[in-house]
């Protein structure tokens, strides 16, 4: 496919300034993801709509188009000479947007990764576009930048495009075979990114870096960070359009606006209630001017605290700094400088998630103990549906690892009537408990509202019961003085009474567990001539085993 | 630059005329998919791809099966960000008979010939040109067909006040054919300057397709859109059967 019939023809120097070849590495883009980043973010200062780009496996080509205010003769040389900084500014643009390029390098992000790189670009009010090749192979040996002053040649035609619209289109030809290896894998893993196909990962970093706007489902998110869809740019791979990385399901569960010294961010953190994938969305995103800082931290939190932090990977969050340390910003975006603000920023956000960490250890707590009453009840699926939807239970019960049967007594068992049990708890979550007797049994256990829970004390599903065999025997709870009676439970016919003060409610053994086997010694041995010698020994044995 | 916007009568034609067709050519060829993952070939332009997106959403072709052709070197870069494959740079109805890599790999199973997003002209010639690379696309996808029975062909054209030369078609069509009989309008010499008798040149020379090439047309369904008192859009969608 031939360009269109050239009405001018030239070269552009290509310069490199002073010592900015001393901060150029092959570590300051190691990631490809990181150097289209950079592109788009020029396309953002250009104040481009929408950029587009297309994957071309087969040909080793992608291609990369944005509608910004594109470039004419002049801009292009100074898009070639590198190094040429830009001075900080906090000037708004038309847009809404601040400018993010500063350090005139970006151009260089994409030199590593292919041969030769074509830019046509089309300067808005303006009716030539202006095609430049560049070998960018050559600038590029054993892993180092090799820059040195060059000429670029270039051709202008006649543009399609009316007067008043801007593009500048990137072409890498001949892309290195190990990124297109990378993009073409197909391996599907969900734990790391890293472990996700190609393609897949490629636009998650994207989605991760990038000035782009959150989903239209996050409402709360847009609304707290004045997410203006209108003004940010739209990032499209392959015609899909991509949306900043939030995991499914969060919650927002703490958001604020603070200051340190000149810093002034807000932040908020969530959560999805379980453990969030892939591992590297754990942590804050520091972001400023809605560009990343590198990928979400957790400011070393483990390896300062003294804690052991289990839940600390159901937690994530965003920080957008507002105003400040752009000074203190490291060439290679990924970290800021340390600074006494960056000091008492990471030390805030670490509290933050010690904080956030130990309230979900509790609720995990909680919820498992509501989990196992609930459990016990005619319709378990019901009443946790209903707990779910209001609020009380947000935890899914396939997150908390319950253990199904256990000979070791688990730390929050207790030997009280599941009503009490199940009163505490709700206490514990600050809901409201009203108790109700009816005369008649309700249909229901119980009803919720708003923040308040009514029982119905009566009900089967408050009745402890054990069954052994077809039979089925009331539980009650009460306490006598086992140098007179000393076993641990008395059986009537269709209830069983059990000595909360028995030696052997105090040993590990799963409370259940002695509870079934007392019933079961009890039952099977009834009509047995010896039955109290039997039972006698047999409690015996059991208390000065496991006691 | 396009002398009319055929934007919105892109959009017009897939609700009424396009989309139904798309979905049926699904049905017979790939009928128990849920993707049917059909080759498609296009020409569009970047400013409206409507079709492309309609592909996808009713799950007919993925991008990485569509080849968008433009004939322009300016749009076919923008189209190149799209996701799909991209060919063009020259007129499609020069290249299906020029270009032996085209022809011989002409395995799609719907052809969009939409000439309206090709920046049409009103110079002499063109129509005619558009209508014999109908027949040079039946060629080519018959020389490809595989097993695959059925293909959608859409065939898009303006229609205005250039002269529509009937003897340019005939010799260039028969020459393709030598020995099958021969093309002949029921205007066969003079210009054709009615759009309507434009239009009929149009279906008798699907007609004589399908009796030269032995095909079946499963449907066939048309639709003219008038942009002004003396030029129109029209557009057939036929389902062809080998």
């Amino acid at each position: 496919m031939s360009s269109s019939i050239p009405i001018e023809r030239g070269t552009i120097p290509f310069r490199v300034q002073g010592d900015v070849v001393s901060h150029l590495s092959i570590g300051l883009y190691r990631n490809f993801s990181r150097s289209i980043k950079e592109l788009i973010s020029n396309a953002h200062d250009a104040k481009a709509n929408e950029i587009r780009i297309g994957l071309h496996f087969d040909e080793r080509k992608i291609v990369i188009r944005d509608d910004g205010d594109g470039m004419d003769k002049n801009d292009l040389a100074r898009l070639l000479n590198i190094g040429e900084t830009t001075q900080i500014s906090d000037t708004i643009n038309e847009l809404g947007r601040k400018r993010i390029g500063t350090f005139g390098i970006g151009v260089l992000s994409v030199f590593p990764y292919s041969e030769t790189i074509k830019v046509i670009t089309k300067k808005k009010k303006q009716k030539l576009a202006y095609e430049v090749t560049i070998n960018s192979e050559s600038f590029f040996k054993d892993i180092k930048f090799d820059i040195y002053d060059a000429e670029a040649e270039y051709i202008a035609y006649e543009s399609d495009l009316d007067i008043d619209e801007g593009e500048t289109i990137i072409v890498l030809n001949n892309v290195a075979e190990h990124i297109i290896k990378d993009l073409e894998d197909k391996r599907g893993g969900f734990s790391s990114i890293e472990d996700y196909d190609g393609l897949t990962k490629f636009k998650w970093y994207l989605s991760q870096y990038c000035p782009i706007r959150f989903n239209d489902k996050q409402k709360k998110l847009k609304k707290f960070f004045n997410d203006d869809d209108i003004n940010k740019i739209r990032v499209y791979v392959d015609g899909e359009e991509l949306f900043r990385n939030v995991p499914e399901n969060v919650e927002i569960i703490e958001k604020k606006e603070m200051k340190f010294g000149d810093v002034i961010l807000k932040y908020v953190i969530m959560s999805p209630m379980k453990s969030i994938r892939p591992k590297e969305s754990r942590g804050f995103q520091v972001r400023l001017r809605d560009v990343a800082i590198g990928l979400p931290r957790d400011f070393d939190v483990i390896k300062l605290s003294s804690f052991v932090l289990g839940k600390l990977n159901w937690l994530c969050g965003e920080v957008h700094i507002l105003e400040g340390l752009e000074e203190h910003l490291m060439v290679d975006r990924d970290n800021f400088f340390y600074v006494d603000e960056i000091y008492a920023i990471e030390e805030y956000f670490r509290k933050r998630l010690i904080f956030w960490e130990n309230k979900i250890q509790n609720m995990a707590k909680n919820s498992k103990e509501l989990y196992e009453i609930i459990n016990n009840f005619n319709e378990p699926q019901i009443v946790i549906k209903e707990f779910k939807s209001s609020g009380i239970i947000k935890i899914d019960k396939e997150q908390l690892r319950i253990p199904k049967k256990s000979l070791k007594r688990r730390k929050y068992q207790k030997l009280q009537p599941t009503l009490d049990i199940f009163i505490n708890t709700l206490t514990k979550n600050n809901m409201q408990v009203e108790i109700k007797t009816e005369k008649t049994i309700s249909t229901k256990s119980l009803e919720i509202t708003k923040n308040k829970i009514t029982i119905y004390a009566d009900h089967p599903d408050f009745k402890d019961y054990l069954q052994y065999g077809d039979n089925e025997y009331i539980v009650e709870y009460s306490s006598w003085d086992i140098n007179k009676i000393p076993s641990i439970c008395k059986l009537s016919k269709n209830e069983i009474i059990f000595n909360t003060q028995h030696p052997i409610f105090d040993s590990d053994l799963n409370l259940d567990l002695i509870k079934n086997l007392s019933l079961g010694f009890h039952v099977i041995l009834k009509n047995e001539k010896n039955k109290s010698i039997l039972l006698k020994e047999i409690e015996n044995l059991l208390t000065s085993t496991f006691t | 630059m396009a002398l009319y916007d055929f934007s919105s009568i892109k959009n017009d034609l897939i609700s009424s005329l396009w989309k139904k067709n798309i979905m049926d050519i699904g049905n017979y060829i790939a009928k128990r998919r849920f993707h049917k993952q059909l080759k498609t070939l296009t020409l569009t332009h970047p400013r409206n791809m409507a079709e492309i997106k309609q592909l996808e959403e009713d799950k007919i072709s993925k991008r990485r099966d569509i080849v968008g052709w433009n004939c322009e070197y300016q749009p076919c870069m923008r189209l190149e960000t799209e996701g799909i494959k991209v060919k063009g740079g020259t007129k499609f109805e020069h290249s299906i008979y020029l270009d032996s890599s085209l022809k011989n790999n002409f395995n799609f199973d719907i052809i969009n010939l939409d000439y309206t997003s090709q920046n049409p002209q009103k110079i002499n010639g063109r129509f005619e040109d558009e209508l014999l690379s109908l027949e040079h696309v039946i060629i080519s996808r018959k020389r490809c067909l595989n097993d695959k029975k059925y293909s959608l062909i859409l065939f898009t054209t303006m229609i205005n006040t250039c002269d529509v030369k009937p003897k340019i078609i005939v010799s260039a069509s028969n020459k393709l054919n030598p020995h099958s009989k021969p093309l002949a309008f029921s205007q066969n010499t003079n210009p054709i300057v009615n759009p309507i008798d434009k239009i009929d040149t149009i279906s008798e020379y699907y007609n004589h397709m399908l009796e030269r090439y032995k095909l079946k047309y499963i449907s066939f369904e048309d639709k003219t859109i008038k942009l002004d008192n003396t030029t129109f859009v029209y557009s057939v969608a036929s389902i062809i059967e080998w």
